[in-house]
């Protein structure tokens, strides 16, 4: 039931660009999730951002529940990782001045895979 | 009632590794070169995660959809490169992976071996290639035990100033292998063969038509090379906005360039040359100072500049995390990462 409108209501791929700097600077910026993110290839990080990005607005993609686990598997998250990416995804979009309802629907279609993502 | 045959979507083409595949309607070039079994990395299959990079020839350049090129670089746009998941193309192309890009050598001879400073060469030799200052060359050679080597060096001449000479700034170590062949007897005659040009830090002139307000060129040793390229290509195409060049080193003796950088200075208002060591005398306007620093207290709207960095990959990764903090775009920085050589 990918809900492809939420993420061509944003603008489609052109919201994601616009997106991505403003969310990897957050996400860099907090000392809770920071080391995650902070390798040494940060185009390749960035690239990444993109691919959640866009996950999370709902838009296509080619992952399934297991291909995230095993993408979040070696970081053994918690509520509070889970927690802080959520934050910055949320305040990004409000920068963004994304209307509050669909900032909801992204909020609900990151906590769909949040089993996945936390590994239980 | 005719039929308006200019509205009926024709299957188009695609060439890979010389075999023709035919797409389906709607097929991407990922997806057709996937169904014909060839092994294409790739991800999201969405455009988001740039896996699936591939580059057109040149003469299909024209025929790429935006869509296929969302999200990239302005040099990654000019070398053709595309997304294959979103590529539905109208017109046939001829497409391979970005690594394939150049793997013919060419020969040619050293004209001129100059030392710059201690450890610093300047190489020159002619050759027809067709690059854009700030891309590299692979050198291929042989040293006296009949061992081949390669070493990638930045270009740091521009064609449209310097014809068909191409100049190089080596860095020589104690017992590095460059350094030895090349101080070698009669080297000067000694062929040397060239793979490239590679890489994609260089100047594009939509950066004199963007919001772009400033250019930053920030380099560390031999990172200056490519910086000398580059900022020279974007004066000559007419950049008028404020660029500022920053050329550092560990201590202030392994400054290099100093006579030509300060010409070029006098001669465009708009630049602005630093020179900036951690340790060392102060001469010629060198500043003794961190260049994280330096570069952190520059008087610039770093959202709105656009950035080169070369050298270390330690000092690229780092400046460049600075600097997208400081709010300067990720497309907004391009950089070199000189990466160690895997043998001596
Ligand atoms: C909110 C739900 C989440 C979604 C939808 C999501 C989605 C994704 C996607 C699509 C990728 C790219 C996988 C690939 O192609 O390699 C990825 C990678 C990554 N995710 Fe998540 N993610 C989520 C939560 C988190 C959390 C809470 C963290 C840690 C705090 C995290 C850390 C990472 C890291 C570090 C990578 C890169 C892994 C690597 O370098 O290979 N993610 N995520
Ligand atoms: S597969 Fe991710 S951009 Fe094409």
């Amino acid at each position: 039931m990918s809900d492809v409108s939420v993420f061509n209501k944003l603008g489609g791929a052109p919201a994601v660009d616009a997106a991505v700097d403003i969310f990897y600077r957050k996400v860099l910026s907090d000392d809770r999730i920071s080391h995650f993110f902070d390798s040494t290839d940060m185009e390749e990080q960035h690239n990444k951002q993109k691919a959640f990005l866009t996950m999370a607005f709902g838009g296509p993609n080619n992952y399934n529940g297991k291909d995230m686990r095993e993408a979040h598997k070696h970081m053994q998250l918690t509520d509070t990782h889970f927690g802080a990416v959520a934050e910055a995804l949320v305040s990004t979009l409000e920068e963004l001045n994304v209307p509050k309802e669909d900032i909801d629907s992204v909020v609900e279609i990151a906590l769909s895979v949040k089993d996945d993502v936390l590994n239980v | 009632m005719s039929i308006d045959h200019s509205n009926v979507i024709k299957p188009s083409q695609i060439t890979f590794n010389k075999n023709s595949i035919t797409l389906k309607p709607e097929e991407s070039v990922l997806e057709a070169l996937l169904r014909e079994g060839h092994a294409i990395p790739n991800s999201c299959r969405a455009g988001a995660c740039q896996c699936c990079l591939m580059q057109v020839t040149p003469e299909g350049k024209a025929h790429l959809p935006a869509s296929s090129q969302q999200g990239l670089t302005s040099p990654e746009k000019e070398l053709g490169y595309f997304l294959s998941c979103s590529c539905v193309p109208s017109n046939p192309i001829t497409v391979q992976l970005p690594s394939e890009a150049s793997d013919s050598a060419i020969t040619t001879q050293i004209t001129e071996v100059r030392p710059l400073n201690n450890t610093i060469l300047r190489v020159r030799f002619s050759a027809p290639l067709d690059y854009r200052p700030g891309q590299y060359l692979n050198l291929l050679f042989t040293d006296d035990a009949g061992v081949q080597h390669t070493r990638s060096y930045s270009i740091a001449s521009v064609p449209e100033l310097d014809q068909t000479t191409v100049e190089l700034h080596i860095k020589t170590y104690e017992n590095g292998v460059f350094g030895r062949w090349i101080k070698g007897s009669s080297v000067q005659d000694q062929n040397i063969e060239i793979q490239g040009p590679l890489g994609h830090c260089f100047y594009s002139d939509s950066l004199a038509h963007d919001n772009t307000n400033t250019l930053l060129l920030a380099g560390l040793g031999t990172g200056l090379a490519p910086l000398y390229g580059i900022v020279r290509d974007a004066l000559n195409q007419g950049f008028d906005k404020p660029i500022h060049l920053v050329a550092g080193a560990r201590n202030s003796n392994d400054i290099y360039l100093i006579e030509e950088l300060n010409k070029l200075e006098k001669q465009f208002p708009n630049l602005h040359v630093s020179l900036v060591a951690l340790e060392g005398e102060e001469y010629e306007g060198i500043k003794i100072e961190n260049i994280y620093d330096f570069c952190k207290n520059l008087d610039i709207d770093f959202s709105k500049t656009h950035a080169f960095l070369c050298g270390a990959q330690s000092f690229v990764g780092k400046l460049k995390k600075q600097l997208f903090l400081s709010g300067t775009p990720m497309k907004s920085i391009m950089s070199d990462p000189f990466l160690p050589a895997k043998n001596p």
